[in-house]
Formats: structure tokens, C-alpha cells, sequence
């Protein structure tokens, strides 16, 4: 029995009176309803959703989060506890929940719940609300099955709701109706990431050619390139006016060129009909990229990279990089609250893999840029995080985190035999850390 | 030239006083150490001590420590430790003693002091940090350990000489990431330490396996890290695991080597079918018929008899007619006992059955009467077997005794049943759940499945459950499945239907609900599937089944790609 329990039987019981302990709680309950000081939640035991290696589906206990947040009960993300646990109400629907999906949960009576609080008081750590599940939108083709993206793909394992929008939505000004937004394995300079170089009459990818400039021409735009800058654009606006973007594969660095080179022709030939400006590389505009400065474009048509960015180069066989592994940083949950979320994980090295873009050199990032993952000894870096205008932006590296090749045509990755892929939380840290109630920086003034 | 003389003679005997000496030191020692075997221990301490005034400082020194620690004088050692430092300030080996014989007599602030002394005595090594830090990691006192490696890291700058520790440290603290990366670091410089990195690394969980395999897997491709990976992987019973990681190693003498061992770890452990594979990639390096036909003994030892069958006739083949089928002979019998064909064991038997001796052609016999019960021939076992009298404990009498609803002779007979093999496994759960001795209708339908007629086997299991309503789940559930395997998918949903509904409490039922969603979702009816595996699911939470009625959940969700199960 609660102590305020105990001292409410007490003092309901006339003097003498001896009350069975049925009884005493009875009386006790009442008059703390009655008193009605504290919300009922508050009141009621918790679920402990632990994030360490006793989750046995850390994946779906992502959806299980959202799902509650989205239904309106009370979340707690609690950084750096346990591998990033969370904290639910223990309600029959999050139960049922849980036990559907096979998320390890663990019981927390008020002194687990206490006795946890202490131990995050005094240590690295810390407990952030989640107060509203974000409205989220991927920026994909309609037609694009789930798979053909890793954010899609998790967001369908774990059960959490999102839009698709493309360009057409993109334009018509859809970005600011949601609260995070994800780019994948776009090529916002229109050039297909030059696939043409060994796709070129390949039937999927003159469908997706002329279907881009199918949708160029009825949204007023002479190329793709035209087209995709000027979405590119849109999401430098949605960014600048407070949103939240998470970027993974090719979009990362082809969205940095596109916003850089805005006004300058940077696509190839057998993208616009045009070459490219001679000049282009130093006419680029960097403050209009979001992490990205002095970097120089590959103008040959011959080779399949787009710029000196991505420090691994996949699709150039000369230049391409071994993989290695990435270590996640550790960042003061209580100073540093949102890289914190970002990169919590149960596991700190994790084995790295390719994308379009897999990773982005040091020397080409601006001074402000949070590197939320490295590789040791490497001149290059895997996850960066930042501030742009009045929103964020966090970029990172490689196409699927669980299949290290990725190549075109490769089977789709069955995240049920991933179901702990310490990758994979990264994307949906990324999810779900805009549902985090806002607390004001200790280090801000 | 006078003087020249006298100098020469002056050096001869300066030499000669020092060899003596010297001489004789090393003879103080051996008495020493053979008092020591002989248990005379204060004999050793005196002669120990001797020889440590005389310049013996280390020998003498581990020694006096292995004699005091025996006779509890540990303390005593402390003045003789002090000494040799003072005589020698950068000694590791009396500096590393001092912290020892300190943290033995838990003089904890005593052994840090010598730790820091240390530390100012030889300023930018990096011994002392590494011997504190094995010695407080030996103690388990892991955080400690942390701080002196920071500490190191911040004033040497570097702690490339500590990866030793490092790795010791990060598996100790359970960071299995970081031990992994570290002890690859070392094993690659040092492949002695691979079975001390084995021993680190071996405690991981199963949920962190998966990392420390991606960072000995990751390039580039390595000897020792591979290596490294086939042990832990044995050890935690991923035999193929454990091949994978050691096929990839370019083909040398070396690798030959790695291999071959590997191949006998493997078969010594069980893992026959990695053993087979290893033997057989061995054939790239040099071609070894009597190999080919251990790698084929190997293969039906892990239950690949297709496999067993392919491999001996290769190494018959190789081995010529004179020798090659009577070597190949007994493989190919087990192969096609485990294949339930009768014909061929016996066709087999028949080509060389006169280069057999009695003893050979008894057990032959045997086989391919094995072979033909599998497939229901009862008629031709019992011929091939003849006069000779069943042995009631042999599997073979076991398989008869079944079919003619015989279950207390089935019992007796299928107990060392490799239950591996799917008509055992039945078989043995279907004996296991019933205590009757005699189900006539049970047996004739295990005798129908074994003769391949499942369509009639269906029915026939169907029937048999009202006989023995204890074991009629089974029955039933195998009926369901033969229905299903045939496309019956009407008579299967019927079957399943009546388990989840009569027999609710039984271990079938979850199977049958399973079976049962997975049919709608193959039929699109994604909502009847989602609520049979929401069901099972919720009603028994503790059934094995629960993985795969989570990923079928999944799949008839959408949460999936579609080919994850086969589908498009």
C-alpha cells in the first residue's frame, strides 16, 4: 500500500477502529480520489521497455513507443538506461501490444520506478517525455514497394504509421503538414546517380527515366534536374522554417549539391542536354547546404560518383574503400539530450555498409556539424547531425544497414531475421525523436 | 712488453674470478630449485636468498616468492623486493612483484603507492600501466582497470601496447563490440593469443555473437581472426557458422593446415556435416581419395545421405574397382537405409556380396533390410534378413513391430531411433504419447506413409485417433499435414479445426491454428490469418511456435517483403 493509501486509512478510521487491510485500502483510495491530486497514470504501475541486450525484438519495441505516444498515453525515453529504454503505462492495449510483437517488457512496481529514477539522477543519463507522436512523411515514388527503402522498411517491421510523398505533393507545399521528413536514395541533381553508365537500356530504368520526365513536363519543368532542385529547395525550406530531415544513402550528398549548386548547371549532358559548367565546383553556394562545405563535384560522365563527399565511392571500382566498422559516440544525455537519442544503441561499433553515398569525408563537413558516428583512423564519418535555420537535419551513410552490398536487384532484407539490428535503431531513433517533449539546452543561455 | 704481460695475466685472472663466480651462483641456484621439487622449502629460502646476494636478482626472487606463498612469509618478501628495486629502479619484474605481493597482503594503498612510485621512476613506458592493469583485472576490479587505461591513454598518448588489456577489459565489462575489435588487433600481431581470445570472447551472449562475427568477418580477410571465429563459433554449436568463416581463406599450405584441423575439431565435436565440407575443400589443395571417403562418412554421419551418396561414389571411383566398392560399400548402405530405398541398398549389396567376409555381408544384410522397412517393405526386409533372429532392441525390429501395431515392441525397438530423421521424429512422439501396447489401425497407417500412399495415410491417421483418444492430437495434426502437403486444403482446415476446438490444451493445437492462418494467408485472406495468429499468439504464450506465428503475423500484415517467405 501506497504511504498516502496508509495515511488516508488512517485517518478515516475513528479512533479505536480496527480496519482489515481490505478495508483500509477502500477508505485510502477513495479519499485519494476523492482528493484528486494526482492523475490516474500516475498512480499506475509502469512497463519497462529495456533496450539492452535483453530485448529480444528492439526493432518492433520502436512501434510499440510510437503506438502508445500515438494513442496518448505517457512515454519516457530514458537515455543512456539500459541501452535507451523506454517507459510505458501499463495499460492492457500496450500489453497485448507487446506480447502480439514479442517485445520483451518488464514490470515496475513504484520502488523499480523510483529506484531507477536515482540511479538516472546521479548518473549519464536521463528521462525525456515523448508527448506526441510525429506525423511523418518519406519522400518516395508512389509505386516504390516498402523494401526498396531502409526507413520504409523498418517503419513497416515495427508497425509505425507514415505518408508517401513524391514530387508532385513535394511542390504543391505538402512538406510543413508533417513533423519529420526522410529522403533515401534519391538523386536530387536529376541525374539518376548515374546509372545511365550501366543501366542505360535496362526496361526498369528507362521506366523510371521517363517516368520522371513525365512528371518534369506536367509540373513545368524543362529537365529532371530542373525538377529535382527545385525540390531540393523545398526541403531546405522545410528545414530553415523548423522541421525535422533525415537523409540516409545518395540523398545525403546529392541533396547538399543540388541546394549548393542551385543556380549553377551541375548535371551532365545526357541529364539536361547541357554540360556541366566548367566552373561549377567553385561556384557553389555552400551556405545553402545544410552540413556540407568545399566539396568538389565529379564531372565526369564517365565515372559513377557525384562528388569528393562520400569517402568510400562504392561505384567507382578505383577509388572504392574497404568497409570497416563505425563507432557511435556517447553523448551528456542531460546536456546534450538530442544526439543523445540518436545514437542510442545496445551495441557502439557497428559493422558498416554501402550505399550510394556510404559515408562522408571530415574535411568536407562545416565546423558545426555533431558527428554522431565514426570510423577509428578513417578520414571519414558515418552519421552527422545539425541544426539548419529553426529545424534539424541528420544525415546518414549507406543504404541497408543489414545488407553491408546492396545492389540493385538484391532480394529485399527480412528484418524478422534482424529483429536486434543495432543499424536499424539508428534509423528509428531518428523517428522517434521528434515525439520528445522539448526541454531548453543547459549549456543554452 | 713487460707490462703488456702482466696486464694480460691481471685480465686472465679477473675472469676466470668472475666466471667462478658466476659459477658458482648458478650452482647455488640449481640447489635451490631441486630442493624446491623436493618439497625441502626452507632449504630453498636459504639457498634462494644466497643466491639473491649474489646477483641472482630475478630467478631468485620468483623463486623466494613461490617459497613464501607456500610457507604464508609472504610479507617476507617484501624487504627482498624493496632491495632489488633500490639496486635497480626500472626492474619490471621486481616493480611488477612489489604491486603483487602488495595487492596479496591487500595492502591496497601500499600498491597503489608502488604503482605511482613506478610510474615516476620510468616516465613514457608503458609497462607499469600494463601490469597494474592485469593485475586489477585478474581481481575482476574492471572499473579500476578503466581508469588506468584512460590514465595511460592521456599521458603516453597512445595505448598500442595495451590492446592485451584493452580486449581483456571490454569483454570483462560485457562491450563485446570493443573487445571484439580490440582482440583482432592483438591476434593479428600476436596469433599465440587466439585461445586466450577464445576463452574472452566465448562468454558473449547470443545477442551479441553477431557483432563480434561481422568484425572478424570484416576485411581484410585474415588468418588469425578467422581462425578465431571457427573456435568461438564450435564452441557456441555453429558448426556451418564456423566453416564460413575459415572458406574464405586463400588457398596455401597454411590454410590446408587450418582446415584440416578444423575438420578434425569438427568431427571430434559432432559437426560432421562442416567436417565434410572441410575435408572436401581440401580435395582444391591435394586430391585424397581415402578423404573423399571420410568427407562421405562425415556427410551421412550429419544426416545428408544424398550427399554421403555423391561423396562415395567419387572416392569409389577413385579408388578403382579392386577396392573402391567394398570401401564404399557400408556409406552407401547407411545412405539408402536413411532413404527408405530398399532396391537400391539391395542391388548394391548383391554386386560385390562375394568379396565380403560373413561378419560383412550380416551387417550389409541388415542395412538393406533397413532400407526396405523404411519404405513399408516389410515382406523384402524380412527376406533379406532370412534366419537370422530379430533382435527385439534393434531399430529395425522396432520399424516392424510399428507397422504391424506392435507399440510395446515399437518402443523397445525405436529407442536409439535417430530422431533426426522425420518418419523417426513422428514416430517417437507418437510412441511418446500413448501407453497402450497395441493400435492395430495406428500402425497400418504408418505403414501407408512409409509406403507413400498419403492420400490413404491421411485417412487412415484420421481414423486411427479414435482408437487411442490420448494420442489422437498427433494423429490427427499428422493427418492435417499429409491433407496439406496434398493441396487438400478443405480436409486440412477440417482436421486442424477439430484439434484447436477439441483438443485445445494439447501441443498440437497451436500447430494446427498455425497451419492453419498461414493457409488463409496463401489464400489472401489476410484478416482470418491475422486473427488465428493473434489468437495463437495470445492463448500460449510460452509455445515454440511463437517465432515463427510472429513472423507469419508479420508477413500477413504487410510488415515484410513478400519473397521472405517464397511468396512474390
Amino acid at each position: 500500500m501506497c504511504e498516502a493509501c496508509r495515511r488516508g486509512a488512517l485517518s478515516a478510521a475513528p479512533r479505536g477502529e480496527v480496519l482489515s487491510r481490505r478495508e483500509a485500502i477502500q477508505r485510502g483510495a477513495a479519499l485519494v480520489a476523492a482528493a484528486g491530486v494526482m492523475p490516474r497514470w500516475m498512480r499506475a504501475e509502469r512497463i519497462l521497455v529495456p533496450m539492452d541486450d535483453a530485448q529480444r525484438q528492439h526493432l518492433k519495441a520502436y512501434g510499440l513507443v510510437y503506438g502508445a505516444v500515438d494513442e496518448g498515453l505517457p512515454a519516457e525515453w530514458l537515455l543512456n538506461y539500459r541501452g535507451g529504454s523506454f517507459l510505458l503505462l501499463d495499460t492492457p492495449s500496450v500489453r497485448r501490444r507487446a506480447a502480439l510483437d514479442g517485445v520483451t517488457t518488464e514490470d515496475m512496481d513504484a520502488s523499480a520506478v523510483s529506484a531507477m529514477r536515482s540511479e538516472i539522477a546521479g548518473s549519464n543519463m536521463d528521462a525525456i517525455p515523448l508527448e506526441k507522436a510525429p506525423k511523418i512523411a518519406v519522400y518516395t515514388p508512389p509505386t516504390s514497394p516498402p523494401w526498396d527503402d531502409a526507413v520504409t522498411l523498418a517503419m513497416e517491421y515495427a508497425g509505425i504509421k507514415y505518408t508517401k510523398l513524391y514530387d508532385e505533393e513535394v511542390l504543391r507545399g505538402d512538406l510543413p503538414k508533417y513533423d519529420w521528413v526522410h529522403l533515401h536514395h534519391e538523386d536530387f541533381t536529376g541525374q539518376l546517380h548515374k546509372l545511365h553508365l550501366s543501366f542505360r537500356d535496362t526496361p526498369w530504368y528507362v521506366a523510371q527515366r521517363d517516368a520522371l520526365l513525365a512528371m518534369a513536363a506536367r509540373l513545368g519543368f524543362p529537365t529532371i534536374p530542373a525538377l529535382k532542385k527545385a525540390v531540393a529547395s523545398r526541403a531546405h525550406d522545410y528545414v530553415n522554417n523548423g522541421g525535422f530531415l533525415f537523409a540516409m544513402c545518395g540523398a545525403t550528398e546529392t541533396l547538399e549539391l543540388a541546394n549548393a549548386g542551385f543556380t549553377v548547371d551541375i548535371a551532365g549532358a545526357y541529364s539536361d542536354n547541357t554540360p556541366v559548367d566548367p566552373e561549377a565546383s567553385s561556384k557553389l553556394d555552400w551556405s545553402r547546404a545544410f552540413g556540407v562545405r568545399g566539396a568538389q563535384l565529379e564531372q565526369s560522365p564517365g565515372l559513377s560518383a557525384m562528388s569528393d563527399i562520400d569517402g568510400h565511392q562504392v561505384n567507382v571500382p578505383a577509388r572504392k574503400q574497404p568497409l570497416g566498422a563505425f563507432t557511435l559516440f556517447d553523448f551528456a544525455a542531460k546536456f546534450d539530450p538530442v544526439p543523445a537519442m540518436l545514437v542510442q544503441n545496445h551495441r557502439n561499433v557497428i559493422p558498416d555498409y554501402y550505399g550510394v553515398t556510404t559515408s562522408f569525408l571530415r574535411r568536407v563537413l562545416k565546423p558545426g556539424v555533431t558527428i554522431l558516428a565514426h570510423e577509428e583512423g578513417a578520414p571519414w564519418v558515418k552519421y552527422v547531425h545539425g541544426h539548419f535555420g529553426k529545424g534539424t537535419w541528420t544525415f546518414l551513410g549507406g543504404h541497408d544497414p543489414e545488407d553491408p552490398s546492396h545492389n540493385i536487384g538484391s532480394p529485399a532484407t527480412d528484418l524478422s531475421l534482424h529483429p536486434t539490428s543495432p543499424g536499424y535503431r539508428l534509423i528509428l531513433n531518428n523517428v522517434l525523436f521528434p515525439a520528445a517533449k522539448k526541454k531548453p539546452l543547459k549549456t543554452e543561455p | 712488453m713487460r707490462v703488456f704481460a702482466g696486464a694480460v695475466r691481471g685480465l686472465c685472472c679477473a675472469l676466470a674470478l668472475s666466471t667462478s663466480a658466476s659459477a658458482q651462483q648458478s650452482v647455488t641456484l640449481g640447489k635451490a630449485i631441486l630442493s624446491e621439487s623436493k618439497g625441502e622449502l626452507r632449504e630453498a629460502v636459504a639457498l634462494y636468498r644466497e643466491a639473491l646476494a649474489g646477483g641472482e636478482t630475478v630467478p631468485a626472487l620468483l623463486g623466494l616468492e613461490r617459497m613464501y606463498a607456500q610457507l604464508g612469509w609472504t610479507d617476507s618478501l617484501l624487504p627482498a623486493v624493496r632491495a632489488a628495486i633500490q639496486r635497480n629502479p626500472a626492474e619490471p619484474i621486481a616493480r611488477t612483484m612489489l604491486l603483487r605481493v602488495l595487492r596479496t597482503l591487500r595492502r591496497e594503498t601500499d600498491a597503489t603507492l608502488a604503482f605511482r612510485e613506478w610510474v615516476r621512476a620510468v616516465p613514457g613506458d608503458i609497462a607499469p600501466y600494463r601490469e597494474w592493469a592485469r593485475l586489477l583485472l585478474a581481481e575482476g576490479r574492471t572499473a579500476s582497470v578503466d581508469s588506468v587505461l584512460a590514465e595511460a591513454q592521456r599521458v603516453l598518448g597512445s595505448i598500442r601496447g595495451l590492446t592485451l588489456e584493452v580486449a581483456q577489459l571490454r569483454a570483462a565489462l560485457g562491450q563485446w563490440d570493443h573487445a571484439a575489435v580490440a582482440w583482432r588487433d592483438v591476434i593479428v600481431q600476436q596469433d599465440y593469443l587466439e585461445t586466450a581470445a577464445s576463452f574472452s570472447l566465448r562468454a558473449a551472449p547470443p545477442e551479441a555473437r553477431r557483432v563480434v562475427r561481422a568484425i572478424m568477418l570484416s576485411p581484410p580477410v585474415e588468418k588469425s581472426p578467422r581462425r578465431l571465429l571457427a573456435i568461438l563459433e564450435l564452441g557456441w554449436g555453429n558448426g556451418h557458422e564456423a566453416w564460413t568463416s575459415l572458406r574464405e581463406l586463400p588457398l596455401s599450405d597454411t590454410t590446408a593446415a587450418i582446415w584440416s584441423f578444423f575438420a578434425e575439431d569438427a568431427e571430434r565435436r559432432g559437426f560432421n556435416l562442416p567436417a565434410s565440407d572441410a575435408l572436401m575443400a581440401l580435395e582444391h589443395w591435394k586430391s585424397d581419395a581415402k578423404r573423399v571417403l571420410r568427407a562421405a562418412s562425415n556427410a551421412i554421419d550429419g544426416g545428408a545421405a544424398e550427399s554421403a551418396l555423391r561423396l562415395a561414389a567419387q572416392a569409389s571411383e577413385r579408388l578403382g574397382p579392386q577396392q573402391g566398392p567394398k570401401a564404399a560399400l557400408p556409406i552407401q548402405l547407411r545412405a539408402y537405409a536413411a532413404l527408405g530405398r530398399g532396391a537400391a541398398a539391395e542391388s548394391a549389396y548383391k554386386r560385390i556380396e562375394d568379396q565380403l567376409t560373413p561378419g560383412e555381408r550380416t551387417s550389409a544384410r541388415r542395412h538393406v533390410a533397413r532400407a526396405w522397412v523404411r519404405g513399408g517393405g516389410i515382406v523384402q526386409a524380412r527376406a533379406i534378413l532370412g534366419q537370422s533372429a530379430p533382435d527385439p532392441d534393434d531399430e529395425l525390429t522396432g520399424w516392424l513391430a510399428l507397422y504391424e501395431g506392435d507399440l510395446a515392441g515399437a518402443r523397445r525397438g525405436l529407442r536409439r531411433a535417430d530422431a533426426r530423421q522425420s518418419d523417426a521424429a513422428l514416430a517417437l512422439s507418437f510412441l511418446s504419447r500413448t501407453r497402450a501396447d497395441t493400435a492395430r489401425r495406428s500402425g497400418a497407417a504408418f505403414l501407408t506413409l512409409a509406403r507413400g500412399d498419403s492420400v490413404q495415410a491421411a485417412v487412415d491417421f484420421a481414423s486411427a485417433a479414435t482408437e487411442l483418444p490420448e494420442a489422437a492430437p498427433i494423429l490427427l495434426l499428422t493427418a492435417a499435414r499429409l491433407h496439406a502437403d496434398r493441396k487438400r486444403d478443405n480436409d486440412a482446415i477440417a482436421v486442424w479445426s477439430t484439434i484447436v476446438e477439441l483438443h485445445a490444451t494439447s501441443p498440437e493445437a497451436a500447430e494446427a491454428e498455425l497451419e492453419w492462418a498461414r493457409l488463409l494467408r496463401r489464400r489472401g485472406d489476410r484478416a482470418g490469418a491475422i486473427s488465428h495468429l493473434e489468437h495463437l499468439i495470445l492463448s500460449w504464450p510460452g509455445s515454440a511456435l511463437l517465432p515463427q506465428a510472429r513472423r507469419e503475423l508479420d508477413l500477413a500484415r504487410g510488415g515484410l517483403p513478400p519473397e521472405s517467405n517464397g511468396d512474390v
